[in-house]
C-alpha cells in the first residue's frame, strides 16, 4: 500500500478509501472521479440547484462514513450513489415540487428568469410531459428510486442492489411494475419531444 | 456482468422509450466548474481538518458539521437540520422570504348543508341542459341509494348556482391545503399531514404576484386513527425504517416526520407568471385572455378543444382518446384557480357534466370537515379521484387521489393525498411577506 500522493487512476476505489483511513488525501481522487456522475443523478431528481449542495454534501458524508464503506458488500460507486439517494430522499417535496414544476410551468420557482420566448416553449412542452410526470410522482419512493438510478445512472442491476440495499431480484420486479406504469402512462404520446425544451 | 438498464436481461422488453423518455425529461447539464469547485474546497477542508486530528478516531457521528465554516459559492442561508441527530444541510433557496403572519386556522369557509338546496337547484337546470329524468331524486320511490343525485346533476346544480361575480380586488387569491395520508411507520394508524399553500396574482401590470407555503403539521387522521396513536403512546415525531421496500405507502427511507407546524415560507412568482392570472391548459394565461374566454358551454368546450389542440400540434402529442381527459383538466383548472366570469364556471360544470366516466358518490365530508357532493372519476395511475363540489354555491371544495392500504391488525384504509380548496377569490389584503 504505498500509493504515490496522487492516487493515480490505476488504484482502484476500494483502495482508495482504504488510504483514505490514514491519508485522508487519496479521498480526493474518488470526488474527481464520480462528483460529475452523481451531480448529474441528482441534478435530474432535483434540479441544478440543488445538486451543486447535495452532490458535494454526498462526499462529505462518504469521506465521514469511510471506515464503514465495507469492499465485500459491493463497489464505491454503488455506494456513493446510496449516499446521495438517501439525501435526495431528505428532499423529496422538492423532487414533487419539481415534477409538478414539468406539469404545470417550470418558472415560478425562481430558478428561471428566462426570455419569454423561452418561457413559453418551455411551458409548452413542460405540458406534453404532463402524462410522465404525473406517473413518475405517483410511484413509490423506492420504485422511483430504482428507475431513476437505472435511468439517469445507467447503473446495472447489481450496482442498483447495492445502492439501495435490497435483493438482486427485487430490482428487476420493481423495474418492471415501473415500467409497465410509465408505458401505461406514456399511451399515445410521443416520448422523444421531451428533449427539444432546452 | 449484467449490462446496463437489464439489455440482457430477458424480463425488460426491447423497447426503452419510456426510460428514454424519463432521460429525456429529467437529465440534467453536467454541473458548471463553479459547482465542482465549490464542492471540492468543502472535501478539501473537510480532509483538512481531519489531517488536524491527531488521533486514529473518526470523530464524524454526532451533529459536528465538517466543512461548515468553508461553505462557498451561492451565499445560502443558515443550514439546516433536517433531521435530528443528522447533519444539517442547507439549501440555496430562490428568493425566499418569511411571511410573519399566521393564517388563521384551517378551517371551514364555505359551509353548506348540500343535499335539500341541491333539489331545488336541479329543478331549475336550463332545458339545453336537461337532467336525467330517470334518475330525477323527486320521483324515486327506491332504497335511499338511488335516491341520490346522479354526477351530472351534481355538476348541473353546480353550474346553476354560480351566479354571484365576485367584487374585484388587487389580488387574485387561491388558498389551498394539501393533505398526504400515509400509515405510521408501525402501521398501526395513518398519519395525516398537511400544507397550506396561497397564490398571490397581482392585478396590477408590473406587479409582484407570490407563492406562500407553510407545513401544517401531522396528527392522526381519524378518530379511529387517534384511537390507535394514543396505545401506541401518542408520538408527536415518526421516522420511517431504513428499508421501505415492502412498506406500503408514500414515504422514503428513513423519512422523519413531525407534529410541529413549520413558519410560512414565500416565494416571488417569476417568468411566465409575470402578468398572469393563473394557469389554463397548462399555460399561463394574460388578464386580458381570461377576460375573453367564451362563456356558453358551446363557446367554452369549443376554445378549450382549440387551445388544447394547438397545444398537442405544437409539441407533436397526440390527443388519440386523450380530449376527455384534457377538457375535465382544462374545466377543473377554471373552477379551482382562475378568475372567470360566473358564466364560464357555469359553463365548465356543464362541461363537465357531460363528459364520461364521472360517477355521483353521494354527499361526503371533505378533508376539511365541510359537506359536499362527491364525484369519483378513474384516474390514469392505481389512484382513484374523488372531487368534492358544494352544489349550494358551485364551489369546488377538494379533490382527493387515494388508493386502499392496509394496516398492521388488517384494516383497510385510504392512502394518498388530497387537495381542498380554502378560498378562491379577490381581495384587496396584501400578502404578508417580508
Amino acid at each position: 500500500m504505498a500509493a504515490p500522493p496522487e492516487a493515480p487512476a490505476s488504484v482502484d476505489d476500494a483502495t482508495l478509501i482504504e488510504q483514505s483511513w490514514r491519508r485522508p488525501d487519496a479521498f480526493a481522487s474518488l470526488y474527481d472521479r464520480y462528483f460529475r456522475e452523481i451531480h448529474r443523478y441528482a441534478a435530474g431528481r432535483l434540479g441544478t440547484q440543488l445538486a451543486d449542495d447535495l452532490a458535494a454534501e454526498t462526499f462529505l458524508v462518504a469521506f465521514r462514513k469511510r471506515r464503514s464503506f465495507d469492499p465485500a458488500r459491493g463497489a464505491v460507486r454503488p455506494w456513493l450513489y446510496g449516499i446521495a439517494t438517501n439525501l435526495v430522499a431528505q428532499h423529496r417535496r422538492s423532487e414533487v415540487r419539481r415534477l409538478r414544476a414539468f406539469q404545470r410551468t417550470p418558472l415560478d420557482d425562481g430558478a428561471d428568469d428566462g426570455h419569454e420566448d423561452t418561457v413559453a416553449a418551455r411551458v409548452a412542452a413542460a405540458s406534453a410531459h404532463q402524462p410522465l410526470t404525473t406517473a413518475l410522482e405517483s410511484l413509490p419512493d423506492g420504485d422511483r428510486d430504482v428507475l431513476l438510478l437505472v435511468a439517469l445512472a445507467d447503473l446495472s442491476y447489481e450496482e442498483v442492489a447495492q445502492t439501495l440495499n435490497i435483493p438482486f431480484g427485487t430490482v428487476g420486479s420493481r423495474l418492471n411494475r415501473v415500467r409497465r406504469k410509465l408505458r401505461a402512462a406514456l399511451g399515445g404520446v410521443n416520448p422523444v419531444i421531451g428533449g427539444s425544451d432546452g | 456482468m449484467d449490462d446496463l438498464n437489464g439489455r440482457t436481461d430477458s424480463t425488460v422488453p426491447d423497447d426503452l422509450r419510456d426510460l428514454a423518455a424519463v432521460r429525456d425529461l429529467l437529465a440534467a447539464p453536467s454541473p458548471s466548474a463553479d459547482a465542482v469547485r465549490a464542492g471540492r474546497a468543502r472535501l478539501l477542508a473537510a480532509l483538512s481538518q481531519e489531517h488536524e486530528q491527531t488521533d486514529e478516531h473518526d470523530q464524524t457521528s454526532g451533529h459536528e458539521r465538517t466543512g461548515e465554516r468553508e461553505r462557498t459559492g451561492k451565499g445560502e442561508g443558515a443550514a439546516e437540520r433536517r433531521r435530528a441527530g443528522g447533519r444539517g444541510w442547507s439549501a440555496p433557496r430562490p428568493a425566499r422570504k418569511r411571511a410573519a403572519r399566521r393564517w388563521a386556522a384551517v378551517g371551514t369557509v364555505l359551509a353548506g348543508a348540500a343535499t335539500a338546496a341541491l333539489l331545488v337547484v336541479v329543478a331549475v337546470v336550463p332545458s339545453d341542459a336537461p337532467i336525467s329524468i330517470s334518475n330525477n331524486p323527486f320521483e324515486s320511490a327506491g332504497p335511499p341509494q338511488d335516491t341520490r343525485p346522479t354526477a351530472r346533476q351534481v355538476l348541473l346544480a353546480a353550474a346553476s348556482a354560480v351566479t354571484e361575480s365576485p367584487a374585484e380586488g388587487a389580488y387574485w387569491r387561491v388558498r389551498t391545503v394539501t393533505g398526504q395520508l400515509t400509515p405510521s411507520p408501525d402501521r398501526r394508524y395513518v398519519i395525516r399531514r398537511l400544507s397550506s399553500t396561497e397564490l398571490w396574482l397581482a392585478k396590477r401590470p408590473g406587479g409582484q404576484s407570490w407563492r406562500i407555503h407553510r407545513y401544517l403539521g401531522a396528527k392522526p387522521a381519524t378518530p379511529e386513527d387517534e384511537t390507535a396513536w394514543r396505545a401506541a403512546g401518542s408520538p408527536t415525531a415518526w421516522t420511517y425504517p431504513e428499508n421501505v421496500a415492502s412498506f406500503d405507502g408514500d414515504v422514503n427511507p428513513g423519512q422523519a416526520v413531525t407534529s410541529t407546524p413549520g413558519e410560512p415560507e414565500a416565494f416571488r412568482l417569476r417568468g411566465g407568471w409575470k402578468g398572469a392570472g393563473g394557469i389554463l391548459t397548462k399555460q399561463p394565461v394574460t388578464w386580458a385572455e381570461l377576460r375573453a374566454i367564451p362563456d356558453t358551454p358551446e363557446g367554452l368546450r369549443t376554445y378549450l378543444e382549440a387551445r388544447i389542440r394547438s397545444l398537442a400540434q405544437r409539441h407533436e402529442f397526440s390527443l388519440d382518446g386523450q380530449m376527455e381527459s384534457w377538457l375535465r383538466g382544462s374545466c377543473m383548472e377554471l373552477l379551482n384557480g382562475l378568475a372567470v366570469s360566473p358564466e364560464v364556471r357555469s359553463s365548465a360544470y356543464q362541461i363537465l357534466a357531460g363528459l364520461p366516466g364521472m360517477t355521483a358518490e353521494g354527499e361526503v365530508t371533505d378533508p376539511l370537515g365541510r359537506t359536499g357532493q362527491a364525484i369519483g372519476y378513474e384516474a390514469d395511475m392505481a389512484h382513484e379521484v374523488r372531487l368534492v363540489v358544494d352544489p349550494d354555491s358551485g364551489q369546488p371544495l377538494s379533490d382527493e387521489s387515494t388508493r386502499p392500504g392496509t394496516l398492521a391488525d388488517g384494516r383497510v384504509v385510504r392512502i394518498g393525498a388530497f387537495t381542498a380548496y380554502e378560498e378562491i377569490g379577490w381581495t384587496d389584503e396584501r400578502p404578508d411577506v417580508r
